[in-house]
């Protein structure tokens, strides 16, 4: 066992930023933990920017303009004392990051260049390039490594948590090269955990990780989940993979079309057509494929993003990484054929619940959350395109030193033979468990009963067998033999355990959305198209309770914008 | 296709698969684990090309295996680890070493306070920000393998962009000097293989001549002489 004062798990943009601000006093010391090493962390596909309201680009922008893009675009969703917060704070983690050598793109007079992004009153976007989430990621990253007093824990796993009920104690990890549990005993705990839009496993941007392990650790813990049910659905995914082709395709003028040929936009939105938003697009999509005029069947359907008559010139100047994802991935040069796209899970706007934004904390003492694993909630039932990025940024350094300070007023908790036991005990037994189950056939049919349930269209129905399923799945997960009898670098092992933290979510997931009858954002009722105020402008809170779940609503803060439509 | 693994430790190494020609390797690497051997071990992350995670060998060549696709290699395929990296299961070497290298040879930015950037200033060190850490470069590299003082092209890439950046305060040079990229015989090896083609050797040319500039290292013909810091 070893003691840190904060130990941060999770190495992506959220725990980085968080872990460089707990250790800005150098007798803190830290601990980053990370399945994967820092680098790899889904940050770094993040392609578009980060949203600051620099008045770079146009003066006429402010804070509070980017804060009503942004309750605007959660459809009211969203707490907005903390959305004021959170774009109040944007410019100046901007400029430190730039300090810390971002490679930031710059108008011509040297300051920093912002572009135009879907539901954005201004061109506030900064950005480096096509490659916004890599830079920043390696930076801070670099950051973290010249810091004497922040120690790595690279491809440790999160097992658990140890708390007394009261406080948070430590983490139980599993090290994933050597097979062997430890506990890090901790005065202060952050979650930067990432999200689990992989509950879609066939059809999801992220990356193979982002299974929601954080987030499915702290509810086992009892700690609740917040408006887990809005999941954000992105129109441009490639058709087999679910990479994501950029925005830019439909912004730079690309066409979607059906196996009739038609430009279908016309249907749906025939003033902004391609350009509507991303939940009107996606929807749109799987209408058309719903009717039969996609191309191909069931989870491997699809229609067409048609780049051809940008002419060449055009597609190799703005759209390179496009050009070389459809070549590299689908085996398409749009240059010479239309790319097969279909929606696919992209961001969770949910996660573990908040309970003081300027602090990040949690209902557990000691414990906080960051990033996508958390919500805040400053992205309400929809997130806008570039507000992640500066979402891990803005409240990682408060979490971060929120966490510091904590950790200087208490003691570390004492630990018992017990605790220290139960990860070891835990892994013991899932070695020796027998059984007939595949893990592949499990995860596989957890993919199609969130996608094809709980996906882009829900109704009482297909939520209800979708959570009876998933329960199912749950039950079957037990039976799921580990083949792999190996200690060093099983992966078999985590996979196994990502596994039943993507069923734990999904379910959760599926049960939330059951109870929310209205369509909001990213959560489209059929049976309940109309967004319902009265009923449920409100946060839905889920707790899990042994094998139940239990859900609340919470009132959502509204301290300068009434609700009204959403249009654009 | 008939597809050979080497493993560490031993298990099975031959695989007839169908895969659809525009599949990549990881997915046909992914397909072997879930249906044919749950225990053969290798990594992936993003499957996009970015995060770095999941270079090994096929057919003696240096891929990311997200990046290329199966009928670009042929009907047989031989896939083994990365060179020049402990390995420690199948196809998932060690890369620890990558970061600990990262750490000693302290690469990173140390803020000035008060600078001026301007787009040129950032044309120059564009590519060597684009580094995805995946060690192919070292892997092929002839020097580094020989375990001399050489901080070889991984390092000496990722070093570069703090070098020309007007926002750093750090003496880097003694850094590099200490890296020693006068040690390179310019083979070209790490520029042919680097999956994201950032030209390692060509940023490592610009060391050797920033370090002549800087009268540290003197030119001699066909090769340098120490000058000593
Ligand atoms: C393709 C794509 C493009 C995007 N583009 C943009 C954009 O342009 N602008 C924008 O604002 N947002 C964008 N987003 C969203 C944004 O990138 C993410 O929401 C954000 O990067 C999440 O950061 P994070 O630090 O919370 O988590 P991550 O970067 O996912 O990091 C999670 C960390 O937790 C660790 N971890 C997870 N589980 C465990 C465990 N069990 N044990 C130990 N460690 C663990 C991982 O190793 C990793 O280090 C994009 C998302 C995608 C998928
Ligand atoms: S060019 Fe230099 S750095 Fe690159 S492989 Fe050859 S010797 Fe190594
Ligand atoms: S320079 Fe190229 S080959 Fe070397 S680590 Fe970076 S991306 Fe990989
Ligand atoms: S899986 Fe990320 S580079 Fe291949």
């Amino acid at each position: 066992m070893r003691d840190y004062d904060v130990v941060v798990v999770g190495a992506g943009g959220a725990g980085l930023r968080t872990a460089i601000e707990s250790a800005r006093d150098p007798s803190i010391r830290v601990a980053v933990v990370s399945k994967v090493y820092p680098t790899r962390s889904h940050t770094g596909a993040a392609q578009g920017g980060l949203n600051a309201a620099l008045g770079n680009a146009d003066p006429s922008d402010s804070p509070e303009a980017h804060a009503f893009d942004t309750i605007k675009g959660s459809d009211f969703l969203a707490d907005q004392d903390a959305v004021y917060f959170m774009c109040q704070q944007a410019p100046e983690v901007v400029y430190e990051l730039d300090r810390w050598g971002v490679p930031f793109s710059r108008l011509p007079d040297g300051r920093i260049a912002q572009r135009p992004f879907g539901g954005a009153s201004f061109p506030r976007t900064v950005f480096s390039a096509d490659r916004t989430g890599h830079v920043l990621l390696h930076t801070l990253f670099e950051q973290a490594l010249a810091r004497e007093n922040i120690d790595f824990f690279n491809e440790f796993f999160l097992l658990d948590l140890l708390h007394d009920g009261q406080r948070v104690k430590g983490v139980v990890l599993y090290d994933i090269k050597n097979g062997e549990v430890i506990t890090l005993r901790a005065k202060a705990v952050v979650l930067a955990t990432g999200g689990f839009a992989r509950i879609y496993w066939q059809r999801s941007t992220n990356a193979i990780g982002n299974t929601g392990d954080g987030v499915a650790v702290a509810f086992r813990n009892g700690i609740p989940l917040k408006d887990i049910e809005f999941i954000q659905f992105h129109p441009t995914g490639l058709s087999k993979t679910g990479i994501l082709l950029s925005e830019a395709c439909r912004g730079e003028g690309g066409y979607l079309i059906n196996k009739l040929g038609e430009r279908f936009m016309q249907r749906y939105a025939p003033a902004k057509m391609e350009l509507a938003p991303r939940d009107m697009v996606s929807r749109a999509i799987e209408y058309e494929i719903r009717e039969g005029r996609g191309f191909g069947e069931g989870t491997s359907a699809y229609v067409l993003l048609d780049l051809r008559h940008l002419g060449e010139a055009k597609i190799k100047e703005r759209l390179p990484q496009v050009r070389q994802l459809a070549i590299d991935f689908e085996g398409v040069d749009p240059v010479y054929d239309p790319v097969p796209i279909r929606p696919t899970a992209h961001y969770c706007m949910g996660g573990i619940h908040i309970e003081n934004y300027k602090t990040s904390s949690t209902p557990l003492e000691g414990l906080y959350a960051v990033g996508e694993c958390a919500c805040v909630s400053v992205h309400g039932a929809n997130r806008l395109g570039g507000n992640s990025l500066i979402e891990l940024l803005v409240f990682g350094k408060f979490a971060g030193i929120s966490a510091r300070e904590y950790a200087k007023q208490v003691d570390f908790l004492p630990i018992t033979q017990g605790e220290l036991r139960k990860g070891e005990e835990y892994i013991e037994k899932l070695f020796k468990r027998e059984g007939t189950e595949k893990l592949a056939d499990i995860r596989r049919r957890m993919g199609e009963i969130t996608w094809e349930k709980v996906g882009i269209f829900r109704d009482e129905k297909s939520l209800s067998s979708a959570y009876e399923e998933l329960s199912e799945l749950l039950e079957r997960w037990e039976r799921i033999p580990v083949v792999d009898k190996s200690r060093i670098f099983n992966t078999n092992l985590i996979e196994l355990l990502e596994l039943r933290n993507m069923l734990e979510l999904a379910r959760a997931v599926a049960f939330c959305a059951l109870h929310r009858r209205e369509s909001r954002g990213g959560h489209y009722r059929e049976d309940f198209p109309e967004r319902d105020d009265d009923n449920f402008l409100k946060h839905s809170l889920v707790w899990q309770d042994g094998d139940r779940l239990r859900l609340e609503y919470k009132e959502v803060r509204i301290t300068h914008h009434q609700p009204a439509e959403r249009k654009y | 296709m008939v597809v050979r693994i080497k493993r560490h430790p031993a298990g099975r190494e031959e695989f007839n698969v169908d895969m659809e020609p525009k599949a990549t390797l990881l997915e046909l690497l992914i397909k072997l684990k879930e249906e044919e051997d749950p225990t053969l071990t290798f990594r992936s992350m993003c499957r996009a090309g970015i995060c770095g995670t999941c270079a090994v060998k096929v057919n003696g060549k240096p891929v990311l295996a997200c990046s290329v696709r199966v009928e670009n290699l042929g009907e047989e395929l031989f896939i083994e680890p990365l060179e020049g990296y402990r390995i420690i299961k199948d196809l998932a070497v060690e890369h620890e070493t990558i970061y600990e290298r990262l750490r000693l040879a302290k690469v990173w930015l140390m803020p000035a306070q008060e600078y001026e950037v301007l787009p040129h200033h950032l044309e120059r060190v564009s590519r060597s920000h684009e580094c995805i850490l995946c060690g192919i470069c070292d892997s092929v590299c002839p020097v580094l393998q020989t375990g001399s003082s050489f901080g070889g092209p991984l390092v000496l890439t990722r070093l570069y962009k703090h070098l020309y950046d007007p926002r750093n305060i750090k003496q880097d040079l003694e850094n590099l000097f200490g890296l020693n990229p006068q040690l390179c015989t310019h083979c070209m090896n790490c520029s042919y293989a680097c999956p994201k083609r950032l030209m390692p050797e060509a940023h490592i040319r610009e060391e050797e001549l920033l370090l002549v500039d800087k009268g540290l290292l003197r030119k001699e013909s066909g090769g340098f002489e120490f000058l000593g810091f």
